[in-house]
C-alpha cells in the first residue's frame, strides 16, 4: 500500500507541496488528479524517492521511504510521463538492462521479458529497435519495464498519453488487472474520463494541497450531493415535472437534452419507490436512470470551490 | 572467478557492450584504425628507419587520443545525455548500487576505444621488440610506462569528464566550458607526458632531468610519480559520480569527503614542491585553489538545510552532526582551514621563495594566514548566499568575487601602468594586497619594506573582517529557517488531518 502522511516538499522558498495525506490500500487504483502545477510530479517523485521532502512519512508496500529509501525503491514501479529510453537499444536488450538492474537472474530474465512483452502488445516488437517505436508503443515498451519486477506499488504518471486506442483498452485492462491481484496503483492522469473507468479512488491536487479524495462514490456523494435522476416519457413532459416537484427527496428538476433531469438525495431504493410511484401516478415512463457524474465534473466542482 | 564474474555482469556495461560494440560501427572504426596505422608503418618502412622514434610517438599519441580524447567524449556525452533524459531517474530509483552505474558508464560508454586500443598494442610490441637492440640503447621500461601513463591520465579525464556531465548545471550531452577546461587540462597532462617518452627515446638525455618527478624528495620513475598525483584525483572523482548517481540533489562530496580531498591534495602538492626552489607561492596558490574546491560541497542550500533541521527533530536533536550533507559546513570549514594552515606552515619550512629577488623566508610570513583566511571568507560567503538566495548563490558569490578580488586587482594593474603609483606610492601595495589573488604574492614581492607593509595590512583588514561579518550572517539566516521549521511544525502538531 502507499501511505503518505504530511508531506511537504519544498524546492529552496517555493513550498510545492504542503500537508498532503492520502493512503492508497492493496488493490485499489487512485487518480491524482489536479491542474498543471498543482504538485502531482513532485509528489510522485517524492513517492518515488527522487526527490527528498523537506517533511512527512511515506510508506510504500510496508517500507518506509525516509529510512530504508533503497528497500521501498525495491517495491515501486514508476512510469513517467513522456518515458525516456535508450533509442540505441533493442526492445528486449532495453528490458533485459532493467531487468538486470532489479536483480532478476540471467536465466530468468527471457522469460520475463516475453512474460511482460505479451503483457503489453509488443511481443511482435520484440527485435525492434527502440527508436523505430511509435509514441504509443513507447508508452507500452516503458509499462512493461515498470511491470518488469512485479512491483507491489505502481505509480503511473500519464500513462495513455500518445497511446492508440486499441493501447488504452489494454491500458485499462491491465491496470485492473494488476488491481485484482492486489497492487496499489497511483495513477496521474489529464484523460479523466478514462480514469473514471478504472480508478477506484481519486486524490485532488490544487497549488500543492490535497483539496478532496477518497473513493469516487463517497465523493461524488459528498461534492455532488446525491444522484441525478435522467428521466424520458411518452407525450409531455409537463406532468412529470409537476409530479417530481411534489417529490421531498427531489432538490431541482430542469428539462435538458430531451430528458428531464432531477436532483434526487435518496438512496438507490428510494428511487426505485420513486419509479414506482411515477408509473403508479400513470406517468408512462420510457427511461429511468440514474446519472453518474465523471471525474471531470466532480474535478470541476472541486477546483470551482477552491478557486472560489 | 565467480566474483569477477558477477562483477562483469554489470546492466550499463553490457548495454554498451551491445550498443557501442554493433558489428557496422566497429567494423567502421577498426578500418579507420588500421588505415591511420597501416600508413603510419608504411611510411616508416618506406622511409627504411623502421622502427622509427617517430612511429613509436604516433601509436602512443593515437592510444592518448583513443582514450583520453574520444574515449572522455563518449564517456561525457553518454552520461549527459541519459541526465538530458532523465533515463538516470530510472538507474536511481532501481536497486542497483550507484558504484555499479558509475563503473557501467565509466568503463561501458568507451567500450569500444578500449577495443581500438587493445589493436594499437601489437604495434607498440613490434616497435618495443626492435627496439631492445643494444644499438637503440633504449630502456624498455619506458614503453610500458608510457602505456601506464595513458590508462592513468585517460582514467583522469574520463572520471572528471563523467563528474562534470553530472553537475554542470544544465545536464546536457554537448559540452560545456567545464569540458573544455578538462580537455585543455587533459592536453596540458598528455604534454607534460611527452617529454618523459622523449627522454626515453632519446636515451637518457640530460636535458630532459628537469622533467624527473619528486616526491617529498625522492625521484620516483614517471609512471609512478603521475599514479601517485592522477589516481587520488580519479578516485575522488569517481567517489563524486557515485553520489551524483545515487541523487541529483546532494552535494558532490560529503563534507568528510571534501576535508579528505582537501588534505590529500595538500599532501600531494607538499610532496610535488619538496624537491624544488622557489615554489613557495605557487604550492600556497595551489592550496588554496584545493581549499576553494573542498569549500563548495559543504554548504546546504536554504531548503537542504531545512530539512536537516526537521530531520534532527524527528532523532531529537536540534540540529544534525557537523558531518551530515544538510548540516551547516562551519566546522568542516574550519577543519579545511586547519589543513591548509598546517600544509601551509610545513610548506613554508621546506620551500624556499625568492619572488622578485626580494622576498626569502621571512618576506612571506603573512602568506599562509591569509591563504587559510581567503579560502575561510570563500567558504563562508558561499554559505551564507546557499542559505540567504539559493537560486542566485552562484552569481551573488561570482559578483563578490569580481568586486572584491577581481576589482583591486585590475585598479594595481591600471595604477602601475598609468604611472599613478608614482604620484601614490601606498596606493599600488594597498590595492594589490586587498584582494588575494594578487596580495598572496604581492606582500612579499613589493620592492619596499614600506610598500610591503601597506601589502600586509591591505590584505588583512578584509581577510580577517569578512570572515566575522559572514558568520554573523550565516547565523541570523539559520536561525530565521530553524524557527520557521519549528512553526510549521508546532503548527502541523496541532492538527493532524489523519486523526
Amino acid at each position: 500500500m502507499i501511505r503518505v502522511r504530511d508531506l511537504r516538499i519544498d524546492y529552496d522558498n517555493v513550498c510545492a507541496v504542503s500537508d498532503v495525506s492520502f493512503e492508497v490500500q492493496p488493490g485499489e487504483v487512485c487518480g491524482l488528479i489536479g491542474p498543471n502545477g498543482a504538485g502531482k510530479t513532485s509528489t510522485m517523485r517524492a513517492l518515488t524517492g527522487l526527490l527528498e521532502p523537506t517533511y512527512g512519512e511515506i510508506e510504500m508496500a510496508g517500507v518506509d521511504m525516509r529510512e530504508h529509501p533503497r528497500q521501498a525503491c525495491r517495491s515501486v514501479g514508476f512510469m513517467p510521463d513522456a518515458p525516456p529510453m535508450y533509442d540505441d537499444l533493442l526492445c528486449w536488450e532495453f528490458l533485459d538492462l532493467f531487468a538486470a538492474s532489479y536483480g532478476l537472474t540471467r536465466e530468468r530474465r527471457p522469460e520475463v521479458i516475453a512474460e511482460r512483452l505479451d503483457q503489453v502488445g509488443l511481443t511482435g516488437k520484440r527485435e525492434a529497435p527502440i527508436a523505430t517505436l511509435s509514441r504509443g508503443m513507447r508508452q507500452r515498451l516503458m509499462l512493461a519495464k515498470t511491470l518488469l519486477p512485479d512491483p507491489q506499488v505502481l505509480i503511473l504518471d500519464e500513462p495513455a498519453s500518445g497511446v492508440d486506442p486499441q493501447g488504452r483498452i489494454d491500458l485499462k485492462n491491465v491496470i485492473r488487472g494488476l488491481s485484482a491481484s492486489g497492487k496499489s496503483v497511483l495513477v496521474s492522469s489529464h484523460i479523466l474520463s478514462e480514469m473514471t473507468e478504472f480508478c477506484t479512488s481519486v486524490a485532488v491536487m490544487e497549488r500543492g494541497r490535497l483539496v478532496a479524495s477518497g473513493s469516487i462514490d463517497a465523493l461524488r456523494q459528498r461534492v455532488m450531493g446525491g444522484l441525478t435522476l435522467a428521466i424520458q416519457v411518452v407525450g409531455s413532459d409537463d406532468d412529470l415535472m409537476k409530479r417530481l416537484e411534489q417529490e421531498p427527496l427531489i432538490q431541482e428538476v430542469r428539462l435538458s437534452e430531451g430528458r428531464v433531469k432531477a436532483r434526487f438525495d435518496g438512496t438507490q431504493d428510494d428511487a426505485a419507490d420513486l419509479l414506482a410511484r411515477l408509473v403508479g401516478a400513470g406517468i408512462r415512463v420510457r427511461s429511468f436512470a440514474p446519472m453518474q457524474e465523471g471525474l471531470e465534473e466532480l474535478f470541476l466542482k472541486i477546483g470551482a470551490r477552491e478557486l472560489s | 572467478m565467480r566474483n569477477l564474474l558477477a562483477w562483469l555482469d554489470n546492466p550499463l556495461l553490457i548495454k554498451h557492450i551491445r550498443t557501442r560494440l554493433r558489428r557496422p560501427m566497429l567494423v567502421q572504426s577498426i578500418v579507420v584504425l588500421g588505415a591511420v596505422t597501416g600508413m603510419a608503418v608504411f611510411w616508416d618502412i618506406a622511409a627504411g628507419t623502421f622502427p622509427s622514434e617517430w612511429l613509436g610517438y604516433s601509436n602512443w599519441i593515437v592510444q592518448g587520443v583513443l582514450l583520453g580524447l574520444m574515449g572522455t567524449n563518449q564517456v561525457v556525452s553518454s552520461v549527459g545525455s541519459a541526465r538530458e533524459s532523465g533515463i538516470l531517474d530510472f538507474h536511481r530509483i532501481s536497486p542497483e548500487e550507484p558504484r555499479s552505474v558509475t563503473l557501467g558508464f565509466f568503463l561501458g560508454a568507451p567500450i569500444r576505444e578500449y577495443v581500438l586500443f587493445l589493436l594499437t598494442l601489437p604495434v607498440t610490441l613490434l616497435v618495443m621488440a626492435a627496439w631492445v637492440q643494444p644499438m637503440k640503447n633504449v630502456p624498455l621500461v619506458d614503453w610500458f610506462q608510457g602505456l601506464i601513463a595513458v590508462l592513468l591520465l585517460s582514467w583522469l579525464l574520463q572520471a572528471v569528464g563523467m563528474l562534470s556531465a553530472l553537475t554542470s548545471a544544465k545536464a546536457s550531452k554537448s559540452w560545456t566550458g567545464i569540458q573544455v577546461v578538462v580537455v585543455i587540462a587533459g592536453l596540458y597532462l598528455f604534454g607534460l607526458v611527452i617529454p618523459f617518452l622523449s627522454r626515453g627515446f632519446r636515451g637518457m638525455d640530460p636535458a630532459y632531468e628537469a622533467w624527473d618527478i619528486q616526491y617529498f624528495g625522492f625521484e620516483v620513475p614517471w609512471a609512478l610519480g603521475l599514479a601517485l598525483f592522477t589516481v587520488p584525483l580519479t578516485f575522488f572523482a569517481l567517489i563524486a559520480s557515485v553520489r551524483k548517481f545515487r541523487s541529483e540533489r546532494i552535494p558532490a562530496l560529503s563534507k568528510l569527503e571534501s576535508l579528505g580531498f582537501v588534505t590529500t591534495a595538500a599532501v600531494s602538492l607538499l610532496g610535488y614542491f619538496w624537491g624544488y626552489r622557489d615554489t613557495f607561492i605557487p604550492f600556497v596558490y595551489l592550496l588554496v585553489l584545493a581549499g576553494l574546491i573542498g569549500s563548495l560541497s559543504i554548504s546546504p542550500r536554504a531548503g537542504e538545510y531545512g530539512r536537516g533541521v526537521r530531520r534532527a527533530g524527528r532523532q531529537g536533536r536540534r540540529h544534525l552532526p557537523f558531518w551530515d550533507d544538510l548540516a551547516l559546513g562551519r566546522v568542516i570549514l574550519g577543519l579545511i582551514c586547519t589543513v591548509i594552515l598546517i600544509a601551509g606552515t610545513v610548506g613554508r619550512a621546506f620551500l624556499r621563495n625568492t619572488i622578485s629577488g626580494v622576498g626569502g623566508l621571512g618576506a612571506s610570513t603573512l602568506s599562509v594566514p591569509i591563504a587559510v583566511l581567503t579560502v575561510a571568507v570563500f567558504g563562508l560567503g558561499f554559505q551564507y548566499f546557499r542559505l540567504r538566495s539559493p537560486g542566485r548563490a552562484g552569481s551573488l558569490m561570482a559578483m563578490s568575487i569580481f568586486l572584491l578580488w577581481v576589482v583591486p586587482g585590475i585598479l594595481w594593474g591600471i595604477v602601475e601602468a598609468t604611472g599613478l603609483g608614482s604620484s601614490y606610492p601606498m596606493l599600488p601595495p594597498i590595492l594589490a594586497g586587498i584582494s588575494p589573488w594578487t596580495g598572496l604574492a604581492a606582500i612579499s614581492a613589493m620592492p619596499s619594506e614600506e610598500g610591503r607593509s601597506y601589502a600586509q595590512i591591505a590584505a588583512l583588514i578584509p581577510a580577517l573582517g569578512l570572515p566575522f561579518l559572514l558568520n554573523t550572517l550565516i547565523t541570523s539566516q539559520h536561525r530565521r529557517i530553524d524557527k520557521e521549521m519549528r512553526a510549521a511544525v508546532d503548527q502541523k502538531s496541532e492538527k493532524n488531518p489523519l486523526d
